[in-house]
């Protein structure tokens, strides 16, 4: 062998040496970790698996919110003919806005048994999703609120209770070719299915609350207006209405301000319905008793140069009369006798100016004016549910207090929430503190029943029955002239039921009334027709049993 | 193995040389059909995914049948018209200006019916290491001399690589240039010359730089100045592997990540595939084949003909078996070589077969020599 052959030799030996050591490199070091990390990212894809969102059901098993399948449907760049032909033959509608990337967004919400038929179709990406679907959304839209496109809660328990209700999506490691096809599922971790809700809600009384508040919003040509429908027992809401409303797909076409939730979101100034705050703590102070006589002179007194009037000149009358009848005099006299520390305590004591730990997002506390900016002015004005602002929930609890025996609550929304594998039960019913004795609440549910029996409630009344109640018109300030308005006020009642052993709370509020300006007029009137419909209900229910 | 006398029956196949090439025969159709059913399908041929397969396998029996007539051919017979042979491959060279037709940007190609094309490159490559190889042998005497040792063969080897080079197709014609100096190296001539060569090599290459956009395109990525997509996809492809590989078709790259894995980067999927044990068989099969090769050169050293031709076909063989497997190491510039008898390819593989029929008959010409020499030693 040639010297010149042996050079080639090492040459070509030298070359394959070179060419093992790379490949040694690459394959059994280290050194091809880089390699087969940037590998994986391009062969492996995780692909989302949305879950299914839990549903919604009312305290009898209704549904509220529900899940239909459906589909959405994306369209791949380039490899999709005739686009328009397969929409339109399939009549599905296009979505107007198309982004520039290369799977679009084509429709959602497609309707399901069309699946098949669009699987065969190149260049069409189809995915399963849900829709959403509201039996009764007009009569609890505020309170349910709804998801958007996505699929998540934007409004109401639909948002408040996004996190069990969402459940956690699965994925899939897909490995996936250069052109976008998926070949094979290397992992799957499947997608854990939302919780149900089993919400306190009676859906029967929701709609029918809804219904009437509708038409006596309509009647008295109010702004609006909002009932609520409560257990004072144990603090479950069975019913939480609010007019306007509009039904699902509609509302999101309309501004969010026009169908919000009023009653926890927006609060308002009672009027006379507070007064059983001043009450409570001159009868738990024995600072007075019912029997005492008050002057409510020619029915105005001045504090601080403001006139404070009556509807009815009084006289010379007992608190007990003072109060069914609504005298403002005599509660204006008695805050100035109670004092504001006094007042303040007491209206803190039935849950005022604090959260109610209702599960709903947007909560208002409402306000109480800082004790130390009082004057004697306000003092007077608090004692008649002027110059504080309260949501109706807070307003409710407050009266639940009364009704069940001086225990403020915490308000109930959820009765059941069904995790498939474990169910929650929340506890039967949470007690803040005992605000009010026993006696005194006795002491306020006799008053209250006459204030229906014979005083400013008694369009309330229903015969068999008693009610205890406590109307309330309140002046609304005007947000102009930030000075109390003349015509613009809120008329409320708030009563339960049966008054020796309340099942049922009704706060009824009906905002800026054209026809009619009285709690007693416009508000009690709608209290007395639902609680006749619930009533009537219970009996059908109960002679249904005895069958 | 039989043995007589007779020169026109003693036949013999060279165990080193022909289980070598077998191998890798068989290795490449079932990779070309690994590496390119998913291409196939999405192209939508006729045959679907077998496309590929079919015609592989076709070409590899076209090949065999190549391997054969080489084989039988006299090797009198290429001697005595060597010159005319290559005359003829320059010929073609001329006519891919005329009729060829173009792929992937350049002209490179005849076709002589629809679906049957080849690359005159091919040819002109083959012929020059015949022409080269005769040359040498007649000339052996006046080898040290400047115009007869130097100046014609390279002549012969500049035009044959320009011609290539203008198509454009700049690997092949470097490899050919390559060959061509080898050759010439191998034969004996004066390193002085050679070293001119190195010098004119360089300026072409410095030409090329300046001059053709893809080819600095290139150079600049191999040295590390730009990210180069196909070589990052053969390095992926080869990590993958590991020891023992992804398993046959069960390769990731050839997904149309990786651009013609089937022919350019298939040395990728041999070691994606079948892993670090996989892809130094393979190499090991070509050395081994390079050493036979080289080995039937030296025992034929006093038959120059016969020994530059053993000499060159291994090279030819061994070069591109190497260019290719630097190229999807990314230890040489992205360029298109077939890996030979693995990668698809036509023309490549026909020549490259060709070329193993004249290796085996010139190995048992070899053997020949060899008996008759221990015969003659033992009847002293």
């Amino acid at each position: 062998m040639t010297w010149r052959l042996r050079i080639l030799r090492i040459f070509v030996f030298l070359s394959g040496v070179a060419i093992l050591s790379n490949l040694f490199m690459l394959q059994l070091t280290k050194k091809g970790e880089r390699w087969r990390r940037l590998g994986r990212s391009q062969f492996i894809v995780k692909v989302k698996t949305p879950a299914e969102r839990g549903e919604i059901f009312d305290r009898n098993g209704r549904p509220l919110a529900l899940n239909l399948p459906a589909i959405v449907l994306y369209q791949i760049k380039d490899r999709i003919k005739d686009r328009k032909g397969i929409l339109r033959r399939l009549g599905i509608r296009r979505r107007r806005k198309l982004g520039r990337r290369k799977a679009l967004l084509l429709a959602d919400g497609v309707p399901f048994n069309l699946e098949d038929e669009l699987r065969k179709i190149e260049g069409l990406y189809v995915r399963r999703s849900w829709g959403r679907d509201y039996p009764i959304s007009e009569a609890v839209l505020s309170l349910l609120g709804f998801t958007g496109r996505d699929g998540h809660g934007l409004e109401g328990i639909e948002y408040s209770f996004e996190d069990p209700l969402s459940g956690k999506p699965g994925s899939e490691l897909l490995l996936r070719t250069n052109d976008r096809s998926y070949l094979s599922m290397l992992k799957e971790t499947p997608a854990l299915r939302g919780a149900d809700l089993y919400l306190t809600i009676d859906s029967d009384l929701e709609e029918m609350a809804y219904e009437a508040l509708k038409r006596r919003v309509i009647e008295t040509e109010a702004r609006s207006g909002f009932v609520i429908i409560m257990n004072p027992q144990n603090g479950e809401i069975l019913a939480l209405a609010n007019y306007p409303s509009y039904p699902y797909p509609d509302a999101l076409r309309v501004p969010h301000d026009r169908w919000k939730n009023r009653a926890i979101t927006d609060p308002y100034e009672p009027g006379s319905t507070f007064k059983i705050v001043l009450y409570s703590v001159a009868y738990e102070e024995g600072i007075i008793t019912p029997e005492d006589s008050v002057d409510t002179e020619d029915g105005f007194v001045v504090v601080q140069r403001h006139r404070i009037r009556d509807v009815h000149k009084m006289g010379k009358t007992t608190y007990r009369e003072a109060l069914v009848h609504s005298s403002n005099v005599a509660a204006a006299k008695l805050a100035l006798e109670v004092g504001p520390r006094r007042l303040y305590e007491m209206a803190r004591r039935l849950g005022f100016g604090c959260k109610t730990g209702i599960n709903l997002y947007g909560e208002s506390t409402g306000r109480l004016r800082p004790l130390s900016r009082w004057k004697p002015i306000n003092t007077a004005n608090f004692g008649m549910g002027q110059g504080i602002l309260v949501n109706g929930i807070q307003m409710a609890l407050a009266y639940s207090a009364i009704a069940n025996g001086g225990y403020l609550l915490t308000p109930k929304l959820v009765k059941r929430v069904d995790f498939g594998n474990k169910i929650y039960i929340p506890p039967q019913r949470i007690v803040v503190r005992k605000a009010l004795s026993d006696t005194v609440t006795k002491l306020l549910t006799d008053i209250l029943t006459e204030v229906v029996d014979s005083g400013t409630g008694i369009a309330a009344k229903i015969e068999g029955i008693k009610v205890a109640g406590k109307t309330g018109t309140a002046q609304k300030v005007d947000p102009q002239t930030h000075r109390y308005s003349r015509d613009k006020v809120t008329t409320s009642f708030i009563g339960y039921f049966p008054a020796d052993n309340p099942r049922y709370l009704i706060n009824v509020v009906i905002d800026e009334p054209q026809k009619g300006r009285f709690g007693g007029s416009v508000a009690a009137p709608l209290f007395r027709e639902i609680a006749l419909k619930i009533l009537a209900r219970e009996y059908i229910e109960l002679a249904g049993l005895r069958n | 193995m039989r043995f007589t006398d007779s020169e026109r029956t003693s036949y013999s196949f060279d165990f080193w040389i022909i289980a070598p090439v077998l191998l890798l025969l068989m290795a490449g159709i079932v990779l070309v059909f690994s590496s390119s059913f998913y291409w196939a399908q999405r192209k939508g041929f006729n045959l679907g995914p077998y496309h590929y397969l079919i015609a592989h396998a076709l070409r590899v029996a076209i090949g065999l049948v190549a391997l054969a007539i080489a084989y039988f051919i006299p090797l009198k017979f290429l001697k005595r018209f060597s010159g005319q042979l290559h005359l003829v491959a320059l010929a073609l060279l001329f006519m891919v200006f005329i009729i060829g037709h173009a792929s992937h940007g350049a002209k490179r190609w005849i076709s002589l019916a629809s679906s049957f094309s080849f690359q005159p490159s091919e040819i002109a490559k083959f012929t020059l290491i015949i022409y080269l190889s005769e040359y040498f042998a007649r000339w052996m005497r006046k080898i040290k001399e400047f115009k007869k040792g130097f100046a014609i063969p390279f002549a012969a080897t500049g035009l044959t690589a320009a011609l290539v080079a203008i198509q454009p197709d700049f690997s092949t014609s470097l490899l050919i240039f390559a060959l061509g100096i080898s050759i010439m190296f191998y034969a004996g001539v004066k390193i002085r010359y050679l070293f001119l060569t190195g010098l004119v090599l360089a300026i072409f290459s410095a030409g090329m730089y300046m001059k053709v956009p893809h080819v600095r395109k290139r150079v600049k990525s191999y040295l590390g100045e730009r990210e180069n997509y196909q070589v990052t996809q053969a390095r992926i492809g080869i990590a993958e592997g590991k020891l023992i590989g992804s398993g046959i078709g069960r390769g990731k790259e050839k997904f149309l990540y990786l651009p013609f894995p089937h022919t350019d980067f298939i040395y990728a999927v041999v070691a994606e595939e079948t892993g670090f044990i996989g892809a130094s068989i393979v190499l090991l099969l070509f050395m081994v084949l390079a050493l036979r090769g080289f080995r039937t050169a030296a025992l034929l050293a006093d038959e120059p003909f016969s020994s530059n031709l053993a000499f060159g076909l291994t090279l030819m063989i061994t070069l591109y078996a190497l260019a290719h497997m630097g190229v999807v190491l990314g230890l040489l510039p992205t360029t298109g070589l077939p890996l030979p008898f693995v990668s698809y390819g036509g023309s490549a593989l026909l020549f490259n077969l060709a070329a193993v029929g004249l290796l085996l008959r010139l190995s048992s010409e070899a053997k020949k020599r060899e008996t008759k020499i221990l015969r003659w030693k033992l009847s002293l």
